[in-house]
């Protein structure tokens, strides 16, 4: 809520790098130099991913999306999970809608990754318009790897960032999105204020589609 | 009453009246009022003795439908008081139809006993009698084979000296009946009199031509002493009449009327009892049905008892409404404050999933040494790090960085925090359990009492014993009506005091009279035995008139009546009892029988085996002895009757002929 406190830096820089880890492709080019080898292209998308690891249920119902869409028993099984859990409650890091929907800046999380060689922010220009992706490579991997040995309740990143490619994959930001700004409880909170929780609608749809299921 | 001389009591009307008012205890005014009303009038006085005779009979006609066609005529004049034969040789002459036009011109009453082929062949009739010194006429034109009185023309007229009077001019019918009738009232002085007749239940008058019928004996089976009318005790008031009693008519009047309102009063008091009777049945009927409902309504709920309940659930729901809206509220407050805690604690809960978040992020991050400025992204000499001393950063140089392990301390505070922000929840919870608990408890109880309602409501409305009530407060209210309704009135009231003032006047009237119709009917029945026994009726020993005014006549030391003798003994008694009616009648100075007697067939068969030679002998003698007393007989001739009816009071046919 806006009594969110700022400042769990490390837990947002993690986050963030799960998702441009997570959410990389293989460089053509690697710099083999400075040991990046996978690029994570489009900050906007990198914002519009977070936005799904930061509200669980916003991702429940994209998981539900795409599971009236396959099938797949398994992405109903995440969605169970994600409300067995409470993670809409107990998860949720609250954002604040401002002009182009939910914004936070991810300059500092970017820094700590990249003063200590993790990520490597760079502007790249795609048909005469900037870019910001970001480089990442084996040491960013690896510190993962081991942080999530080290402290295993940080594994909760890598699978939810792993839910949220599984529905949205090589999705450019604006896609992803868009797609939020569906939710009429996103598109109609007002400038300045925390994005609500849709955690009822989406509990009530999932028991529909689970009931449906068995 | 005194007594006039002879024994003939006399009392005025004024004390007659007075008498009468005195025994219906009723005032004179009523008893003025009711004998107006009922046309009872009061006669005391004795009628002077008036004769009656045949003068002469015509008749012209045309006979048709016979062997024997043609114009018809009869004449027989000069008629007057004595014996009268009309004799033919044979039966089937034409007798009994010239005594029978006779008989029609006296009572007025045409064709009357005249055969229907007479009547048609007849086309003038005329018939002369006197009265007292009066002659009368009835003169008849009608068109022969007509057979209408309507289109016959009749002519009453009446004669003194050479000076005519028509009395009636007319049509026969009704109103020729009514002006003989009329006629004979006031020139005989017999009023039309009172009759009760039980078959219609009525008093009723007898006219002028039911009175005359007694004059004419033509009928040989007749079993009357007087008139061929057996009912309406016909012959008694004749007799009475004829005998000329006073306050005869008045108490015939009172007494018929008087039996008249009792007929009415009993059909009113059985009319009544038959009501009662229904009342009775049907009270009856609903005091059946008004035990079987209450037995019914014994096994099934008491009303009253529903009624009751009714009203403590309704205070009951009122305070169960008022506990639900006390504890709503309470309700609300408990789940709210629940969930208010709930919520802090849930949102304690993520604060420390965050923190121990951002911890661990921190210890895996921390490991790691910046290998560039995050500003400046330069990279950072590995010796930095040695040359600074562990209290202060290596990039930025603070002093005395928070240990690695400072968030444990708040990690640790804030699940200090959180567990007793649970046990603030649970308690929480459990009060707002509570609260709704007894919310709940609140709304059940009142849709329990609810529900009592209903089904008590329904009870008392729409079930059987609702019904079973309402009928039973409809048979209720109509046993009730029934028992007030007085037995149903029975005119009593309205005709009580008619009966009374009548039967009054019958009894009042009845003593004037009663002791000198005794001595009369004594005399008459003296007279009668005599008379009888002159003209042939064989071992008579007594005659008596019973109070009925039946003849009993002892023959052979047998008892017997009238209407037991031989019909040639009772045609011989009739004469008799015609003979001393007026024979009293001359000898006491009143009375009313006008002295005429019509005689058919006296020599028939039946007859003609006693000493009827005898017989005219003495009827003769005795009429020769009774002034002013006229017998026509009709008979078959026989030479009996040449030696007793002179040439000239017979009219007689030899052989086969006919009287016309």
């Amino acid at each position: 809520m806006p009594g969110d406190k700022s400042g769990y830096h490390f837990r947002d820089a993690l986050r963030l790098l799960f998702i441009l880890t997570q959410g990389s492709a293989s460089m053509v080019a690697p710099d083999t130099a400075r040991g990046f080898d996978h690029v994570f292209e489009g900050e906007k998308r990198a914002m519009a991913l977070d936005f799904l690891i930061r509200y669980p249920d916003y991702l429940a119902n994209d998981l539900l999306e795409l599971y009236e869409l396959e099938g797949d028993p398994q992405l109903l099984d995440a969605v169970g999970t994600i409300f067995r859990d409470g993670e809409p409650d107990l998860r949720v890091i609250y954002m604040v809608r401002w002009s182009f929907g939910a914004f936070e800046p991810l300059e500092t999380a970017v820094a700590i990754l990249e003063a200590r060689g993790l990520v490597r922010a760079v502007k790249v220009n795609i048909g005469g318009q900037d870019r910001h992706d970001f480089l990442v490579g084996p040491g960013a991997r690896e510190f993962l790897e081991r942080a999530v040995r080290e402290q295993p309740q940080l594994a909760w990143y890598e699978k939810q960032v792993a839910l949220a490619l599984r529905v949205w994959g090589k999705s450019s930001g604006s896609a992803v999105k868009g797609a939020q700004y569906e939710h009429p409880e996103y598109r109609n909170t007002p400038r300045g204020s925390v994005i609500p929780s849709i955690k009822d609608r989406v509990l009530e749809r999932f028991e529909r589609l689970e009931g449906a299921a068995r | 009453m005194n007594d006039l001389p002879g024994g003939i009591p006399s009392v005025s009307i004024t004390a007659w009246r007075q008498a009468v008012a005195t025994r219906a205890n009723a005032d004179v005014a009523t008893v003025e009022r009711v004998l107006r009303a009922y046309s009872v009038e009061a006669a005391p006085v004795l009628p002077r003795p008036r004769t009656l005779c045949i003068r002469s009979i015509s008749f012209l006609g045309q006979k048709s439908g016979t062997q024997s066609k043609g114009a018809i005529a009869f004449e027989w004049n000069d008629l007057g008081s004595g014996v009268w034969a009309l004799l033919s040789d044979r039966n089937l002459r034409g007798k009994s139809s010239v005594l029978a036009i006779m008989r029609a011109a006296v009572q007025g009453r045409f064709p009357g006993e005249i055969k229907p082929d007479v009547w048609l062949w007849l086309s003038t009739v005329n018939v002369e009698f006197q009265i007292d010194q009066t002659r009368y006429r009835v003169s008849v034109l009608k068109n022969s084979g007509e057979k209408s009185i309507e289109k016959s023309i009749v002519r009453l007229s009446r004669f003194q000296g050479d000076l005519s009077v028509d009395l009636y001019s007319g049509s026969l019918g009704d109103d020729f009946e009514q002006h003989v009738s009329s006629l004979f009232a006031t020139e005989l002085g017999i009023q039309p009199f009172f009759a009760y007749n039980s078959r219609i239940g009525a008093a009723h008058p007898h006219e002028w031509a039911a009175i005359a019928s007694a004059l004419f004996l033509i009928h040989p089976d007749q079993k009357m002493i007087f008139g061929d009318n057996v009912v309406d005790a016909l012959p008694l008031r004749l007799l009475q009449m004829f005998m000329g009693l006073p306050w005869v008519s008045t108490h015939t009047a009172a007494q018929a009327n008087a039996k008249a309102i009792e007929a009415k009063l009993e059909q009113a008091r059985s009319d009544g009892r038959r009501s009662l009777n229904q009342r009775k049945v049907r009270l009856d009927q609903l005091k059946e049905r008004e035990g079987q409902i209450e037995d019914g309504l014994q096994h099934l709920p008491d009303r009253v008892e529903l009624r009751r309940m009714m009203a403590e659930k309704d205070a009951e729901l009122l305070s169960v409404q008022e506990e639900v809206l006390a504890a709503l509220p309470v309700s609300e407050a408990a789940a709210n404050a629940s969930r208010e805690a709930e919520r802090a604690t849930l949102e304690r809960r993520r604060e420390l999933l965050q923190l121990e978040h951002d911890v661990a992020a921190g210890y895996v991050f921390r490991k790691l040494r910046p290998v560039c400025c995050p500003a400046c992204e330069a990279d950072i000499d590995g010796a930095r790090f040695k040359s600074r001393p562990q209290s202060t950063c290596t990039l930025c140089g603070t002093e005395a960085p928070p240990p690695e392990d400072s968030g444990e301390e708040e990690i640790s505070e804030i699940r200090r925090d959180i567990k007793e922000a649970e046990r603030t929840v649970e308690d929480l919870r459990r009060q707002a359990k509570r609260a709704r608990d007894n919310y709940h408890s609140a709304i059940e109880r009142r849709t329990r009492v609810s529900e009592e309602i209903r089904s008590i409501a329904q009870a008392l409305s729409g079930d059987e014993g609702g019904i079973l009530e309402k009928e039973l407060i409809g048979i209720k209210a109509r046993i009730e009506e029934l028992e007030l309704v007085p037995e149903p009135e029975r005119e009593k009231i309205e005709y009580e005091v008619d009966l009374r003032v009548l039967a009054a006047a019958a009894v009042e009237s009845k003593e004037v009279f009663d002791e000198l119709q005794r001595s009369v009917l004594v005399k008459v029945a003296a007279k009668m035995l005599e008379y009888s026994s002159a003209f042939g009726v064989q071992n008579l020993e007594s005659m008596e008139f019973d109070q009925g005014g039946k003849l009993k006549i002892k023959q052979g030391s047998a008892q017997t009546f009238f209407g037991s003798l031989a019909p040639g003994e009772r045609l011989r008694v009739r004469i008799a009892a015609a003979l001393a009616v007026v024979g009293v009648s001359r000898e006491t100075g009143y009375g009313r029988h006008p002295g005429l007697l019509v005689l058919d067939a006296p020599g028939a068969q039946e007859v003609v085996q006693y000493d009827l030679e005898k017989m005219l002998a003495a009827v003769s003698d005795t009429v020769a002895s009774t002034d002013g007393f006229q017998i026509i007989i009709g008979a078959v001739a026989r030479p009996e009757f040449l030696d007793v009816v002179p040439a000239e009071c017979r009219k007689q046919v030899t052989g086969d002929s006919y009287l016309f």
